[in-house]
This record gives structure tokens, sequence and C-alpha cells, in this order.
């Protein structure tokens, strides 16, 4: 019986989860694999193609109902655990760094929240791309190096890069440190729920 | 020869689904690799496994097949496919259309050869 090469069964796995397909979808897609190559003897990269083609290959076959999410569902996803990360994070450490009652809130704040979303999330689903593409992967790498590097400077420099002066409101400290924890654990709460999802059943 | 090679493959994916359908009409079930050899024996070859287990696993999908991971005698246990009763019924209804297309290009094609 042969064994399939461990590299092979690696690299499949990574570029299938790279595609967002459920953990119960990989580990089918890993025990066919697997099961073809011990009766036949076959090279794998013979039967199935590469590791990225055949990903290609089995997400193409696959929708909503079948362990795929949709675009929409990557993008809306992506968009509220950075969301949740963002706010959670700025308010919770301005809270417990703050030497007064209230956090003020100021357009630097708003400004670089929307900035940053509007960055990372591009860089997000370009790294994925880059991952996963046949061709052309380098140029979606660099475009999602620039915008997390953009992603990055707002988070850091927002009060040098906006209006960091004027106050609009002022949020209790405490309150600040409360919505803040609620936020990051939703966002944990998030990464949780995908860790689930992706976890790789055998199917066997 | 690669070329015809190609060619065949592409012509082979317009029916793949149907050719798989038929198959496991005659046999009731059968699994993956076991599949393939008998498309090959039947005249269609080519066929990689990296195109047909996406295929099966979209027809089971579909709820024209059902699957079943079966234990094997010291290997690693095998996928077995068969039809259900939705996919009966796509076979019956698609077979004969299919039929009549196939040879109406088959009679366009001939008459072009023989022009």
């Amino acid at each position: 019986m042969t064994v399939l090469d461990r590299k092979y069964r690696d690299d499949l796995r990574v570029a299938l989860r790279l595609r967002d397909i459920s953990g119960a979808r990989v580990g089918e897609v890993l025990a066919e694999v697997e099961a073809h190559v011990a009766e036949t003897g076959e090279d794998p990269v013979a039967a199935f193609g590469s590791p990225k083609e055949y990903a290609a290959k089995v997400s193409a076959q696959l929708d909503v109902k079948t362990g795929k999410p949709s675009r929409l569902q990557k993008l809306t996803g992506t968009l509220i655990t950075g969301l949740l990360t963002y706010v959670g994070l700025t308010l919770l450490l301005d809270g417990l760094s703050a030497d007064r009652p209230g956090v003020p809130v100021t357009p630097a704040y708003l400004i670089s929240t929307v900035v940053f979303l509007a960055l990372s999330v591009p860089a997000v689903m370009l790294s994925f791309r880059a991952a996963v593409a046949l061709s052309g992967g380098r140029v979606c790498g660099v475009l999602a190096a620039c915008a997390l590097a953009g992603a990055m400077a707002v988070a850091i420099f927002p009060n040098s890069l906006f209006d960091g002066e004027t106050v609009l409101f002022e949020v209790s400290r405490w309150v600040a440190v409360g919505l803040g924890a609620a936020a990051v654990a939703g966002s944990l709460g998030l990464v949780r729920h995908g860790y689930r999802h992706g976890r790789i059943v055998d199917p066997r | 020869m690669a070329d015809m090679t190609a060619k065949r493959t592409q012509w082979l994916r317009g029916v793949l689904d149907l050719a798989v359908l038929a198959l496991l009409a005659e046999s009731g079930e059968d699994y993956g690799y076991a599949l393939l050899q008998r498309l090959d024996r039947a005249g269609l070859p080519d066929m990689k496994a990296g195109t047909l287990y996406p295929l099966l696993n979209r027809l089971t999908a579909d709820g024209l097949l059902r699957a079943e991971w079966r234990a094997g005698e010291g290997g690693p246990g095998r996928k077995f496919f068969s039809l259900t009763d939705e996919g009966r019924e796509a076979l019956a209804v698609q077979g004969p259309e299919w039929a009549a297309f196939a040879r109406t290009a088959v009679a366009v094609v001939e008459r072009g050869v023989k022009a």
C-alpha cells in the first residue's frame, strides 16, 4: 500500500483551507486522495495535479451548501472581525491608559477606524488570493503588503495623519473599557467559530 | 497526439456527468478508482482522478448520488457511490436527450468529413 507523501498532504490541506473550504470537506478530500494513492500507487501530482491546482478544482465544484462560504459571507466576516478587533483594542487600551475620567473621541479616531478597515480588509482578502493564485499571485501579494502597511500606519499614527485635537465627545473610561472588552470578546468568538468550522474531520 | 488527448478529455468533460450516472446505473455502486478503470475500458480514456473525484462529490451534493465510506481490507477504505432516485430520474431524462444531440453532432461532422 502506497502512503500519500506527507508534503503533498500538508500542502493540499493548506491550499484547501486558504480557499475557506470547511474542515469536514477538507477531511473528505484528503481521505479520497489518500485512498486513491494507496490503492493505485500513482504519483499524487500526476493523478490530481499540484496541491494548488487540485484545491482550485475542488473549490470550483463547491458552493455554500457544500462547505464553501460565499464571497459576501467572507467579506462580511472579515469586516466584522476587523471592526471588533480594532475598535475593541483601541477602546480598551485608551480606557485603561486614560489619566482622566473620560476617553476623548476625536475625528482622527473615527476616520482612522474607517481607513483602517478600508485598507486591512482588502489586505486580508488579497493575501488569501495571493496564496491560492495559480498565476499572478505576486501582484496580489505586493498589493496586500501595501494595503497592510497603510493600515498599520493609520493604526499607529492616527493623530498625526488626521485631526486629533478636536474632541467630538467623551466616553467614560470604564464604559470604554467595558465596550472594548466586549468587542474583543466578540472578535475572539468569531475567530473561535472560524477555527471550529475549519477543524478537519476524517470521514473514514 | 498530445493535442488529440487534450481534445478527447475536453469532449469527455461534456458527457462525464451522464457517463458516471450510466456506469453506476449498470453496476449499482462503485468507487472512484474503479469508475476511472471502467471509463477507460469503455473507450473513454485519459480521465484523471483530479477531475473525477470533484465531479462525484458535486453529483452527491446535487442529490444525484449517495456516498458511503467502507473499510478496506488492510487499506485506507473506499468511498462507494450509488444512484439516488433523483439520479436515476436525471439519467432517464437527460440520457436520451444527450444521445439525440450526439447523433446530430456525429451526422454534421461526418457530412463535413465526407464533403
